[in-house]
């Protein structure tokens, strides 16, 4: 059998058994909580389908304030890299063992284009599945099925093979820093950047493909800017179309990136290895100003607060790539309300609605980290189990922790909200207050819930954000019963924390 | 360093334990059985009891070590048997319990993301520990300090094994369990934490100590318990074992080879 193969076999061979110990959440759970939401987002549904496909077929950009869309797509451009670093170069991950055996670098290629073609099959069915729901259907009629399954696989596939160049020019751009050929790293840079950019052009302003667009709405305006100017270069009013236009673009387009990543790949594989050691290794700590013994003097217990000096300093150290996307996504809620807020199109107190709704977003965005941080905790949480914490201290950092990081977003939305140009006082205060019971609701109810949704932490997050979520909109939305809200969020809030110690306690420590 | 500078050291800047409580040992483990569901016997009446000494565990790989640790830690419940710490059974207080215990797993899952420093203070803390003194003294001793400010993910392999030890070892526990010590130690960082157990057991402090390496067990244990297969199959001092083996006067290898594997 050919390296390619063996090693793919048992790639796949992983992945059954990894498809296998999560059957339950991926086709019961996930499902029913998908299904669920769509249930009862279906009356929106329906009204949002039409204005969407004549959006799309209007071939016009999404009206969505283009500094905060700019910001995302500059840090989803940043965040692609890190996980394709790690399955290329990082020795503590599988593939990484195939440099030191004799495998060509050729196949060492076609594995980590495979897991990276793996890493967009669930994108490819969400995206399928939500584009049949938009049709009022579970997946696209079967006389568009070809034509939406090519669609959508040429454009994610390119998205991988782009994020493998990605991957390979920073590495190769951040050793050229260091010698005198720093052109070529950069070069291919920005022109994989505007060769990304050009074939979301085409791609993703495509009316056969409208969700292909969703994915990469963030690069939308970028594309724009260059349309706008290959059109005046041209002197195009319209770009050339025709029906073979778009899959031949397409299909050429992916076995170009599919070249360049080979060459580039082979080509700088044995140097980029030596670099990738170098740039793994960082050797300068930022710490977080922050005093423990200053703290403990004023929260009390030491255990409580050496754990979140613990927890912040690791956020701070963006533990996971999932920091820089959260801060993103808040940033990108919060440019959004601003704009919102500018908007005299919509009623005074829509926009003061829809604004705390935003802000809650943001908040939410933030407070979506912890329990990624106790994922990533949960290896080393022996420390806390052999050490004789109390298990209310354990469960009652995280909410701190949690309560910290809703309060980062709550505190600039608060500021937007003070310097809203047309809101009054009255609605300004009664804006901030819905903002500070939703910042409370939803750091609490996530941030106690924490312990229940430890291992898996994604469909976890999806329960407790609709349960926060749907309190503080009823809040927000319906302020006039809020003591009914209040109680139901005192019973919600005080069943978690009854049980909060007992999850602890029954948290597993890893051999 | 000499060892006799370096026994100095250790006995100028290392206090006594705390010695209340001395009624009951320190550790008591009572017919202790753990299975894996149902057809892996990790542990099979276990019995043996640690005071005021070191203990050394040994057993092939697979025989069950861990596995006791992490009982006596009430890691893992185990089915039957009784486990107390200095009178607490860990089942019913295993807070109060750790309180008592420094602990060295076998696999070190540390915080990549911490530096050196800021891992013992995160475990000082969780220890309710204000010892900044005593950690830097620490560092000093394993020859870290001038790499405390650096990353752990960033560590050798001897490195985050002596940061295990210290966070392990400071704050005087009374009872010190140790799981494989020596593994990615260089000879002079096994020689000194040879003489800091030394010095600590002196000064009170209870050591569980298991390592494949049988000459630091047979040097530094006061009694040897052996697993082979989840059962204790020899338990007293060194001479005891020996005789226990029928092998009066063979090298301690020797005798292991002989009890632990079949």
């Amino acid at each position: 059998m050919r390296p390619t193969q063996l090693i793919l076999t048992f790639r796949c061979r992983a992945f059954g058994r990894w498809i296998r110990a999560h059957g339950f959440e991926l086709f019961f759970l996930g499902p029913m909580i998908v299904g669920g939401a769509l249930w009862v987002l279906s009356r929106h549904l329906d009204s949002l389908r039409a204005p969407i496909r004549q959006l799309v077929e209007s071939h016009q950009p999404l009206g969505l304030p283009i500094s905060p869309v700019l910001a995302f797509s500059l840090l989803l451009f940043v965040l692609q890299v890190p996980a394709t670093f790690r399955e290329l170069y990082d020795p503590r991950y599988g593939a990484s063992v195939l440099d030191a055996l004799p495998v060509p670098t050729a196949a060492r290629f076609h594995v980590s284009m495979a897991t990276e073609g793996m890493a967009i099959v669930p994108t490819f069915l969400v995206l399928l599945t939500v584009m049949g729901v938009l049709e009022g259907r579970f997946l696209p009629s079967l006389s568009r099925l070809p034509d939406v399954c090519w669609g959508l696989f040429s454009a994610l596939g390119s998205l991988a093979l782009f994020r493998i160049v990605m991957a390979l020019s920073v590495v190769r751009w951040r050793r050229a820093v260091r010698s005198i050929s720093a052109h070529a790293g950069i070069g291919v840079r920005v022109v994989t950047t505007l060769l990304g950019a050009l074939a979301l052009l085409a791609l993703g302003l495509s009316a056969h493909y409208p969700l292909a667009s969703f994915i990469f709405l963030p690069w939308l305006p970028a594309a724009a800017q260059i349309e706008a100017i290959v059109r005046s270069g041209f002197a195009l009013t319209t770009m050339p179309h025709s029906p073979w236009t778009e899959p031949i673009t397409q299909a050429c387009y992916l076995l170009g990136l599919y070249l360049l990543a080979r060459i580039l790949f082979i080509r700088w594989h044995r140097s980029n290895l030596e670099t990738a050691r170098l740039l793994s290794h960082r050797r300068r700590v930022v710490g977080l100003p922050l005093n423990l013994r200053w703290l403990t003097t004023r929260l009390g217990a030491r255990p409580l607060v050496a754990q979140i000096v613990r927890d912040l300093t690791l956020i701070a150290r963006r533990f996971s790539p999932a920091v820089p996307l959260a801060a993103g996504v808040a940033l990108t809620a919060q440019g959004a309300v601003v704009s919102l807020l500018f908007d005299d199109n919509l009623p005074l107190l829509w926009r003061q609605r829809l604004a705390v709704a935003g802000l809650s977003l943001s908040v939410l965005a933030m407070v979506a980290l912890v329990p990624f941080l106790l994922k990533h905790q949960l290896p080393r949480f022996w420390i806390e189990k052999t050490t004789g914490v109390e298990l209310e201290q354990i469960w009652k950092a995280k909410l701190w922790t949690a309560t910290v990081l809703g309060s980062i977003p709550s505190i600039l939305g608060s500021m937007i909200l003070l310097a809203a140009p047309d809101l009054d006082p009255t609605a300004k205060g009664v804006a901030i207050l819905q903002l500070i019971a939703a910042t409370g609701i939803v750091t609490s109810i996530l941030g106690l819930a924490v312990f229940e949704i430890a291992a898996q932490p994604v469909l976890g997050l999806i329960f407790g954000s609709l349960v926060a979520l749907a309190l503080a909109a009823l809040i927000v939305f319906y302020p006039v019963a809020w003591w009914l809200w209040l109680a139901l969020y005192g019973y919600v809030a005080s069943q978690i924390a009854g049980r909060a110690s007992r999850r602890v306690q029954l948290v597993e420590v890893a051999e | 360093m000499s060892e006799d500078q370096l026994t100095r050291t250790a006995s100028t800047t290392y206090p006594p334990a705390d010695p209340s409580n001395t009624t009951e040992p320190m550790l008591s483990v009572e017919n202790v059985s753990k299975s894996y569901g149902g057809d892996v016997q990790a542990l099979d009446g276990v019995s043996l009891e640690a005071n005021d000494e070191v203990l050394g565990l040994v057993g092939a790989n697979g025989a069950g070590k861990s596995t006791l640790y992490r009982s006596i830690l009430d890691l893992t419940t185990h089915d039957s048997g009784t486990i107390r710490i200095a009178g607490y059974d860990v089942r019913k207080h295993s807070v109060e319990a750790r309180r008592l215990i420094g602990y060295l797993p076998e696999e070190l899952h540390l915080y990549d993301r911490l530096s050196g420093w800021e891992l013992l203070a995160l475990v000082a803390g969780l220890r309710d520990l204000d010892n900044s003194e005593e950690r830097r003294e620490w560092l000093d001793y394993f020859g870290l300090d001038n790499r405390r400010d650096v990353l752990v993910g960033e560590y050798s392999l001897g490195m985050r094994k002596k940061i295990g030890l210290i966070a392990a070892l400071m704050g005087r526990p009374r009872l010190a369990l140790l799981d494989e010590p020596l593994n990615g130690l260089d000879t002079d960082s096994m020689r000194r934490l040879r003489l800091r157990i030394e010095e600590m057991s002196r000064a009170g402090t209870t050591f569980v100590v298991s390592s494949h390496v049988m000459s630091f067990v047979e040097r530094i244990s006061d009694r040897i318990a052996v697993l082979r297969k989840g059962r204790l199959v020899a338990y007293g001092t060194t001479e005891s074992v020996r005789q226990q083996a029928g092998m009066p006067n063979s090298p301690f290898e020797d005798v292991f080879l002989q009890l632990a594997l079949d």
